[in-house]
């Protein structure tokens, strides 16, 4: 066993995920790199560089702004999140690959410049950097949450009994202790694996946390230090009086820099988020588009109508990505659920990479779980994916075996698998640019009706397949409607229509009339003004005389 | 202390002493005038309160002491001051009861009601020893403005008796992308914003009464059709902006008692709740301090009007309170009842309307505490005998205020309208009491916080102290009992159940004793009926505190010999420390 744990040692020496020779497309940076690599981002001047927010941990939160042409008021925009889960700190380098590769076709690929020149994508690479910085500590473990402990195990203490290398890897993983009833059993195939006993199997081991029994209450890492998760912080779904959520919603600073972002960018029509939650693969239930409150508070759940559109976007991403794995799993006070339910944002989280399984043997033979199956192909993928287990005689348990899965090796993509995903994603992102809601203006004119009048009219239209404001975000009202007004020239007066007027629905490739009675000379212009569909003005051509 | 007190009073009697010429002031014994004096019969506007405060901080500088929580979003102080006899220990490590005021701008009285809190147990300190009772065991935490934006506009500016009830941010009410562009205007100049109405002969929807012209009746509609010569255009304004609509984006425009972070949401379910919990900088400042102060138990909020003593829930979907807190809830309510003629104690949701996100609401689900809301002042109080009450609701403002708090209608030529009238009631009639009425609507409140205050836990071991039981071979079970002399539990049933802050603990130690076992008595007959501790005996963990009113029964078995001490910790009540001997 000795010769193992030191063949171990060895192997922990090196990154834990090793990367190819020469330069990974799609890096898994810490913190101070991920900073150079923004800066490095700005080198392209249709790029720069925003200052979201600081974390708890004092860790600068950035924002890239990529947008070519003229950045007017009102253009639509995407905005693009990742790194907000600890265990998902890896698809920060896949923001970042996909910002690089805009940058690159905004000069090389017309579609993307055509995008560009009039959309804003919005790229937050590491919302969360005080959990994922923990993927790059001298110690390797899967951490989720950054925010000030709680009194998990309600003796008077605050986290004083976490999880602890105690067997000196440098790595806070399992420990399986011998217990009949324990709950656990060796997998069919992969004896390395622990799966539930279920029916009438009998468990052999209790599964916890690697860690000692620092406050001497029987109990094995029951109170971590450090308690609150960003991505449970926010207001949508949020549960008070949970550890892991926080005391109130926006507690942490990163996800309320995160709200602010997202408040003080009403361009913002469309978001996704890179994470463990999957709404692409997993929507949640539709609602009907006039689902009754109860008891004041409305069901949760996409209304009809927009979820067909998501709906819409979802397939339009398997189609890019192939990718239609993920689950939605318990999306409660998620930045992607905030988004959909209190910002009417049309949003898809998104899990770009779940570990494939590998070949499950045909006809009798024993069947291996998922968790086995995961494991042969991240081991056939070249990657050391588990610790195995190591007897470790524990002082209070007394001989158990430490080990299990490698930290993050479930959640993160081997290099390769990670340079894959780029094209898709890509592909998928750039064809965005067709649904945005997008106002234009049809030529206005004017018609004399005699007696000095003049009828003028114009077409407003939304260019692009997303409807100008979903139903929900119309009932969330927290993106501000269209406003048209009409300015008159000196001298002229209106006789019929409003001068100011707010539109709020207007579907994907439909047109809404105008109509003014206007008395006087000279030429009226038609101003449309929004904050996320565009601006633009039109003057009425010569009166007709 | 106590041994001051008789030769003082007796020095009172027979000789010249320091204290001013009696002056008879109610509350007071006869015989000692206030430091600093206050009319409670007038309101005060932001600065003016404020400096109230910091005479009696300079009068007393032992007692109170000021400090501030935060900034308002047009940088004005959210001021806290802090009560408590400073000689007798931290402020942190006594129970405290947070008594705030004036979140709504416009309810203004409720900060006087606060100062008025202050200033009566500062000038009763030394002379009546419930009262230093009181600021020995207690804490104040006093906000007497948490919107301190709103109420110093609602003295400065033209309003009426709801407007400026908001914080200072800008909103863009109706959604066209300016925020604050079209509120009220004072157009006659007068400092009061009332109503608007035009005489329109036999085409309008109301008459003038034909006892009364300043007041406005509905014609009742019928197949004949409108036949009033009057209608009603609203509040004084003009459309600022010329979209067609009036007074449609005030100042504001958001409701800072709507944004506490218990069952909010957001503003499209609640309105004016913000973009998310504690939006604004005077709630996350006020929200900060309370959740870094767990000595906290006792909350009351102070609003306007209509004379309520409110509990949550707010909303129907939470359910009820545990039966064990309304219990307490109960008790409280009631003596509020007799001590506030006219208030009512109601369930805010059941009995008013439901709200998300409310302060005191927060303060009890989020926090765990025991918390009211007064609505201060009720008409009924106009006339307390109901039956002599007359229909005309300008009889007690006729007879009473000399028709002070009326603006008679007068002519006036609107820019859209054309030729107006321009009256109507102003800002200080309906939401707070006439000057003569202040006093007593303030110091009837001041009285029930002080009743909330005495309600807070108080433990101590029983005064026999514990008991010792020898079982022989050098072991022991000591008894210990911890005995709540108040009606509020350590740890109300709703933070026991959402595990809100630390539970209370019973540390024993001896450099000579091990603790063995331990448990809590379930069985006062049956000494063996225990509770037992998990795998630390010495500490025993009690999630639900001591009750209201009763007590914890504890036992150590222990073996050894020699001293041993006791110590138990709450996060509101005063810790304990007791020394004993195993022998």
């Amino acid at each position: 066993m000795r010769v193992l744990q030191l063949a171990l040692a060895a192997l922990l020496a090196a990154p834990p995920l090793q990367a190819q020779q020469g330069v990974d497309p799609v890096p898994v940076l810490p913190h101070r790199d991920l900073q150079l690599a923004l800066a490095r981002a700005t080198q392209s001047n249709i790029v720069s560089r925003l200052l979201v927010g600081e974390s708890r941990g004092g860790r600068q939160i950035e924002a890239l702004r990529i947008a070519g042409g003229t950045l007017e008021a009102g253009r639509p925009a995407i905005l693009l999140v990742a790194g907000l889960e600890g265990p998902e700190a890896w698809t920060s380098g896949l923001a970042l690959a996909l910002t690089r590769e805009l940058v690159q076709g905004y000069d090389a690929d017309p579609a993307v410049r055509r995008m560009l020149d009039t959309t804003t994508v919005y790229v937050i690479p590491r919302a969360n950097p005080d959990a994922c910085e923990a993927r790059f500590e001298r110690v390797q473990q899967e951490v989720r949450a950054s925010g000030p402990g709680t009194d998990e195990d309600r003796d008077a203490r605050r986290g004083e009994d976490g999880p602890q290398d105690i067997d000196g890897d440098g790595v806070i993983a399992w420990m399986r202790v011998p217990m009949a009833g324990g709950g656990w059993v060796a997998d069919a195939v992969d004896p390395r694996v622990l799966v539930p006993a279920e029916g009438t199997t009998v468990g052999r081991w209790r599964l916890v946390p690697e860690g000692l029994d620092a406050d001497g209450d029987g109990a094995v890492a029951e109170d971590a230090p450090l308690d609150v998760e960003v991505n449970r912080n926010f207001p949508a779904g949020f549960e008070e009086h949970t550890p892991r959520a926080g005391r109130f919603a926006t507690q942490e600073p990163a996800t309320r820099a995160l709200c602010d972002f997202v408040l003080t960018h009403r361009d913002l029509q469309l978001v996704l988020v890179y994470g463990e939650h999957d709404t692409v693969a997993d929507p949640r239930d539709p609602v009907p588009d006039d689902a009754p409150d109860v008891k004041r508070v409305p069901p949760t759940g996409p209304r009809a109508s927009d979820a067909a559109y998501l709906a819409d976007l979802a397939q339009r991403y398997v189609e890019h990505t192939g990718d239609e794995a993920g689950t939605r799993g318990d999306d409660s006070g998620t930045f992607a659920r905030w988004c959909s339910e209190h910002r009417g944002l049309w949003t898809l989280a998104i899990d770009p990479w779940t570990v494939p399984l590998g070949d499950a043997p045909e006809g009798e033979a024993p069947q291996p779980s998922e968790e086995a199956r995961a494991l042969a192909w991240l081991e056939a993928s070249g990657v050391d994916a588990h610790l195995g287990w190591q007897p470790f005689d524990h002082p209070l348990l007394g001989p158990v075996e430490v080990g299990g899965f490698r930290p993050y090796a479930l959640a993160e993509p081997p290099a390769e698998a990670r340079t894959a995903l780029v094209p898709g994603q890509l592909a998928f992102l750039t064809s965005l640019n067709a649904d945005l809601a997008r106002l234009a203006l049809a030529e206005v004119t004017s018609s004399d009706l005699g007696g000095g009048l003049l009828e003028v009219r114009a077409t407003l239209t939304n260019t692009g397949r997303l409807p100008l404001l979903g139903v929900w975000a119309r009932r969330t009202r927290a993106t501000r409607p269209v406003r048209i007004e009409l300015a008159l020239p000196e001298g002229a007066q209106l006789l019929g229509g409003s001068r100011v007027q707010l539109v709020e629905e207007l579907a994907g490739s439909r047109e809404h009339e105008l109509r003014w009675i206007v008395r006087g000379s000279g030429t009226p212009t038609v101003l449309v003004d929004s904050d996320h569909a565009g601006r633009v003005r039109a003057t009425c051509e010569e009166v007709p005389r | 202390m106590t041994w001051l007190t008789a030769p003082l009073l007796a020095g009172a009697l027979l000789a010249p002493q320091d204290d001013p010429p009696p002056t008879g002031f109610p509350g007071l014994p006869v015989g000692h005038a206030p430091r600093v004096e206050i009319p409670w019969n007038r309101l005060y506007d932001l600065e003016e309160l404020y400096a109230h405060l910091d005479r009696l901080v300079e009068a007393y500088p032992d007692l109170l002491e000021r400090r501030v929580l935060g900034r308002s979003i047009e940088n004005r102080e959210v001021r806290l001051y802090v009560l408590h006899d400073r000689r007798t220990g931290e402020d942190r490590g006594k129970p405290a009861m947070w008594i705030d005021g004036n979140v709504h701008g416009n309810e203004v009285q409720a900060g006087e009601s606060v100062a008025y809190v202050a200033w009566y147990l500062l000038e009763n300190h030394g002379h009546n020893p419930r009262v230093d009772a009181l600021l020995d065991r207690c804490t104040f935490y006093l906000v007497p403005s948490v919107n301190p934006d709103g109420r110093a506009r609602w003295f400065a500016e033209a309003h009426t008796a709801s407007s400026s009830r908001t914080g200072l941010r800008p909103v863009d009410d109706d959604r066209d992308g300016v925020a604050d562009e079209d509120p009220t205007n004072d157009l006659d100049g007068d400092g009061h914003i009332t109503q608007m109405r035009k005489h329109v002969p036999g085409e309008g929807t109301h008459r003038l009464h034909p006892d009364d012209p300043r007041r406005m009746e509905r014609v009742p509609v019928d197949e004949r059709g409108l036949r009033g010569d009057w209608i009603l255009l609203g509040r004084e304004g003009v459309d600022d902006d010329g979209d067609g609509r009036l007074n449609e984006d005030g100042l504001g425009g958001y409701d800072m008692n709507r944004a506490w972070p218990s069952d909010w949401q957001p503003t499209h379910v609640q309105r004016g709740a913000g973009d998310y919990p504690l939006f604004w900088p005077e709630t996350r400042a006020v929200a900060s301090f309370l959740y870094e102060h767990p000595n906290i138990a006792a909350v009351q909020s102070f609003h306007n009007a209509g004379g309520m003593i409110l509990r949550g829930p707010g909303a129907e979907v939470f359910g009820e309170y545990p039966a064990e807190d309304l219990r307490v809830y109960d008790s409280l309510g009631e003596d509020g009842e007799r001590m506030l003629p006219f208030y009512r104690y109601m369930i805010l949701w059941r009995d008013l309307y439901s709200v998300f996100g409310g302060f005191a609401t927060w303060t009890y689900e989020g926090l765990g505490i025991i918390s009211f809301t007064n609505e201060l002042w009720s008409r009924s109080r106009r006339y307390p005998e109901p039956e002599r009450a007359p229909d005309d609701p300008h009889w007690f403002d006729d007879h009473l205020l000399s028709s002070a708090g009326f603006v008679d209608w007068a002519p006036y030529d609107h820019p859209l309208y054309g030729p107006i009238e321009i009256g109507g009631w102003k800002k200080d009639v309906g939401r707070v009491p006439p000057s003569f009425l202040l006093e007593e609507e303030l110091h009837r409140n001041a009285m029930f916080c002080l009743e909330h205050a005495q309600a807070m836990p108080e433990v101590s071991l029983v005064p026999e102290g514990p008991t010792l039981t020898e079982l022989g071979d050098e072991t022991w079970a000591l008894d210990v009992v911890l005995r709540n002399a108040r009606r509020i539990p350590t740890r109300t049933a709703r933070a026991a159940e959402q595990s809100i802050g630390m539970p209370d603990v019973l540390v024993l130690r001896g450099r000579k004793v091990r603790v063995l076992a331990s448990g809590v008595h379930t069985d006062r007959f049956r000494p063996e009926a225990l509770k037992l501790t998990g795998d630390e005996p010495r500490r025993v963990l009690l999630e639900r505190g001591v009750p209201g009113l009763g007590e914890v029964r504890v036992r150590f078995l222990v073996q050894g010999e020699g001293e041993f001490t006791l110590q138990y910790r709450s996060q509101k009540a005063e810790n304990i420390l007791h020394k004993g001997l195993l022998e």
